[in-house]
């Protein structure tokens, strides 16, 4: 299904639509605050943005110097191609160690990776532990937003979630009430599981350690109880040096929530006593797209979800209007990058207003990104007859300039003389919401021909 | 090993165009009055602060609050402030801190611009107690207080060698969410409240 | 001063009144005005659809036609955008580019960078919600875009707030996009319209008698939108206000 259709259905419920707008676009309004306390905000993004770049620019070499520190910390690295290759890997790690219970913390990348249904067919229960994760696991549904999963989600509808599954009071809505009853179900889950994963904020080549930043505890919990520690990072997570990381934490969560900082920022660097940990370093498809010189700088991003909350698309259409793992102006770069053909109608999901481009933190051009993906669509024939046809007889008739005044003549007549029924056909999509404007009897080079002569030539004298 | 010869050459061959590390000596956030800063974040983000002018006035505030005295099991690692009903080393699993109502912890260094606190697994045997307490104190010298987080990086500088500990987190106020319409709520998984006992010194 | 006018496919076709207001505003402040009639489209619109190949012939008929003017002025900042910084994509060999671009303005910027003018003589007594125009605003800088952390400005603001009698209404979302968007327009058509409708309730709670922008496409989407929901909105392009706020010479400047 296209973006634009799935698009449509979400806006079908236009109290629902607004209530999104208005919620993400409040999240917006935080980072707007957040970001205005910092006086040197500009100059920090554009520090992160060369980081960033930098580290892509020679990843090889920080992944091996992130390999070779880790392992001299006691933690054991693994390389994954590919999603299968990664799960495959998680899975024998808990087999070997008879985990039945695995907790796990936010990770975008176990998403990508369809981790969850891969364990599960393995026997194997897995607790996603973010409350928002937790409650779109339950609805057997995809997180909406990589940064507030549930998002699209009314605190009525958690609540007769909750009634049914975790036993809460009937009818019980309140959001206190509810996130209560979450952490003792969750609380138990984290106490009595076999192992932890998180997912990878940042990884350090300097010191081989890695960095995951929460609110809730859940990934600390989920890695301080458990006897094994399991993170999955994607390569694109790695920045050189410790101090870096200064860059990227004042810019986080103001540019995710408005908040200062995450409630945890933890540094994780050796197994705890008695623990081991793991790191699955995965590639699907990130090194391939290193090489795409208009796209690769998509791979420096943060996942803060700045873009999608400033999308005014993403507002009134829904993270799963996208049908893609990760939504808004990122996920509509780095989607199509990865398979053009399945995510062809994203690039065109964007008015080009450019509002992702200011809001990211590591300063992705996102909405030239979107723009030279519907060029690469174009090159590699992928783009629908219904955009090229039209667009094929604009472009034959623009460069005529013969052929355009007759055309636009031709067209403001027929506006003219045309009775409504004909205009407002099913055929005009423009007409569905919107009337076309009056079409005047002559055009502005008509016009301007027929301004008098003396108006011309005074002008032209007093000059 | 295949999969990481293929991955790195993969990376190798595909080597975005270059460009070079910015310089990380720039003219950073800093404050007047970096205590009052400090206070304010932590306001902000729902933790609660103290002034105190040392050791013993700590230990008086917490005996002066009623929820803490009559809590069945604390736990202090800070020499002089408050009391503990068990022991962490002698604990076999990090497990048996479900149950700990309050967690009094020392504190490294403290940063003004957003109230995150630097904590590490040095003298805390069992790192789960930052997170599995109900309620978390944190007790911080005030001279121990930077200005932004460059700062705490140069502080920390040298951290993840081989003689340093394991594992450090900048707690920033009580565990919170707002995945439920985006409804602020303190206490999620982690501890449900914050104080930070600031000792002037 | 001798400048080039470009004026836009659709303003050619459906709104001839803003050609003519942006002619009256660049000659009363002493402009040489030039319509070369060989003239189209700057190819915009093939252009963001992915169709590369449509769109590069018409960028070239848009260099052939004004790269002998020592400036070229539009009335469309999306248009000005797409010379300015996309028709490198296009013909990436061709140093017209560069030469051209550089030399390309839209209007208010064209006023206020070129002719230096701080302040428009005249009168316009009403209640008026600006609508920042993106390309303009976020690819031109023609304003400060609310997403970037720096010391706010707004050329177009700017002109408009020197008339005697205006009231620049305070909206809540002061940049937000209209969901014209070009194609975006008809191949989102849910999205676009519900962003639009959006728009319009602002600027009405704001309590809006007149929608301004530099940009017609905008106008165009929000007044097909606000015509069907017959709401009692004026929409007007900056050069209508411009060059009817005063229908007298300015005071010459010694």
């Amino acid at each position: 299904m296209s973006h634009a259709t799935a698009a449509a259905e979400f806006i079908a419920d236009a109290e629902r639509t607004k209530w999104h707008d208005e919620t993400i676009f409040f999240v917006r309004k935080k980072r707007d605050l957040a970001a205005a306390s910092v006086p040197e905000w500009e100059l920090l993004r554009e520090t992160a943005s060369q980081i960033k770049r930098h580290t892509l620019s020679r990843l090889d070499e920080y992944l091996e110097q992130f390999e070779a520190n880790a392992i001299r910390h006691g933690i054991k690295v693994h390389w994954a191609r590919n999603g299968k290759e990664h799960n495959e890997i998680v899975l024998g790690l808990l087999k070997e160690r008879d985990v039945n219970l695995l907790v796990k913390s936010k990770s975008m990348l176990t998403e990508e990776c369809g981790l969850n249904p891969f364990l599960e067919a393995a026997g194997i229960e897995v607790v996603d532990t973010d409350l928002g994760e937790r409650i779109v696991q339950m609805r057997h549904e995809h997180p909406s937003h990589i940064v507030l999963p549930a998002i699209h989600i009314k605190k009525q509808e958690v609540g007769q979630l909750f009634h049914d599954q975790l036993g809460t009071e009937a009818g019980a809505s309140d959001p206190d009430y509810l996130t209560e009853a979450a952490r003792n179900h969750l609380r138990d889950k984290l106490i009595s599981a076999g192992a932890g994963l998180t997912g990878v904020n940042f990884g350090i080549a300097e010191t081989g350690g890695i960095v995951v930043c929460t609110n809730e505890g859940n990934a600390d919990l989920g890695t301080a109880l458990p006897p094994l520690h399991i993170a999955s990072m994607g390569l694109e997570k790695l920045i050189p040096r410790l101090d870096h990381l200064g860059v990227f934490l004042r810019l986080l969560a103001r540019s995710a929530t408005g908040q200062p900082i995450t409630a945890y920022s933890s540094h994780f660097h050796t197994p705890r006593e008695g623990q081991e940990m793991h790191i699955v370093l995965v590639d699907n498809g990130r090194s391939g797209m290193m090489g795409q010189s208009e796209f690769n700088r998509a791979l420096n991003c943060i996942r803060c979800g700045a873009c999608l909350n400033t999308c005014p698309v993403y507002r009134r259409s829904g993270g799963h209007s996208y049908h893609a793992t990760v939504a808004g102006p990122i996920g509509s770069v780095i989607n199509p990058a990865r398979d053009p053909e399945k995510f062809e109608s994203l690039p065109f999901a964007c008015s080009l207003c450019g509002s992702c481009t200011e809001v990211c933190p590591v300063k992705i051009p996102l909405h030239h990104q979107l723009l030279a993906m519907r060029h690469e669509l174009g090159k590699r024939h992928l783009l629908p007859m219904a955009k090229t046809v039209p667009m094929k007889v604009a472009g034959a008739v623009l460069r005529r300039p013969w052929l355009y005044r007759t055309m636009g003549k031709l067209g403001r007549v027929s506006l003219r003389w045309l009775p409504r029924f004909l205009i407002y056909n099913p055929l005009n999509v423009w007409g569905r919401q919107r009337d076309l404007p009056e079409a005047p009897k002559e055009s502005f080079r008509q016009a301007y021909k027929k301004r008098a002569p003396q108006a011309r030539s005074d002008q032209e004298k007093s000059n | 090993m295949a999969a990481r010869e293929d991955i790195l050459n993969s990376v190798r061959a595909n080597r975005a165009a270059n460009m070079d590390l910015p310089s990380m000596e720039q003219v950073w956030q800093t404050f007047d009055e970096p205590l009052t800063h400090f206070r304010q974040m932590l306001t902000g983000i729902g933790a609660s602060s103290e002034l105190l002018p040392d050791s013993a006035a700590a230990d008086a505030w917490l005996e002066g609050r009623s929820d803490y005295t009559q809590s069945a099991s604390t736990l202090s690692l800070v020499e002089g402030v408050g009391k503990s009903t068990l022991q962490l080393d002698q604990l076999d699993t990090p497990h048996e801190l479900s149950g700990l109502d309050w967690a009094v912890l020392p504190a490294e260094f403290g940063v003004a611009e957003n109230g995150a606190i630097w904590v590490t697994d040095h003298q805390v045997c069992h790192r789960a107690v930052y997170f599995l307490c109900e309620h978390l104190v944190l007790v911080l010298p005030t001279s121990q207080l930077l200005h932004n987080m460059h700062q705490a990086y140069q502080r920390i500088a040298g951290w993840g060698s081989d003689d340093r500990p394991a594992f450090g987190t900048f707690v920033a106020g009580p565990s919170k969410t707002a995945d439920i319409e985006q409804s602020l709520v303190i206490g999620a998984q982690g501890p449900r409240s914050l104080d930070v006992l600031l000792i002037e010194s | 001063m001798k400048v080039g006018l470009f004026i836009p496919c659709y303003i050619d076709q459906f709104f001839p009144h803003v050609g003519m207001a942006t002619v009256e505003v660049l000659e009363r402040y002493g402009a040489t005005v030039d319509y070369p009639t060989g003239q189209t489209c700057c190819g915009q619109p093939m252009a963001n659809t992915g169709c590369t190949e449509d769109a590069r012939p018409v960028a070239k008929l848009f260099l052939d036609v004004f790269e002998s003017y020592e400036y070229v002025v539009a009335p469309s900042g999306s248009c000005v955008a797409m010379v300015r910084h996309h028709f490198h994509d296009l013909l990436p060999d061709d140093p017209r580019v560069d030469k051209v671009g550089s030399r390309t303005f839209e209007l208010c910027e064209f006023l206020t960078d070129v002719l230096e003018i701080d302040s428009i003589e005249g009168e316009f007594p009403h209640r008026v919600g600006l609508h920042n125009a993106c390309h303009g605003l976020r690819e031109l800088r023609l304003g400060k875009p609310s997403e970037q952390m720096a010391t706010p400005f707004n050329k177009v603001e700017k002109l408009l707030a020197g008339l005697e009698g205006i009231e620049l209404v305070q909206l809540e979302r002061t940049d937000e996009c209209c969901g014209f968007g070009g194609t975006f327009a008809v191949a989102e058509e849910a999205v676009s319209c519900r962003m639009g409708l959006d728009r319009l309730a602002d600027h009405k709670s704001a309590g809006a008698e007149v929608i301004a922008s530099a940009d017609m496409s905008c106008l165009m989407h929000l007044g097909g939108l606000a015509r069907r929901k017959k709401l009692p909105l004026k929409l007007m392009h900056v050069a209508e206000i411009l060059a009817q706020s005063t229908k007298t010479q300015p005071t010459p400047t010694p």
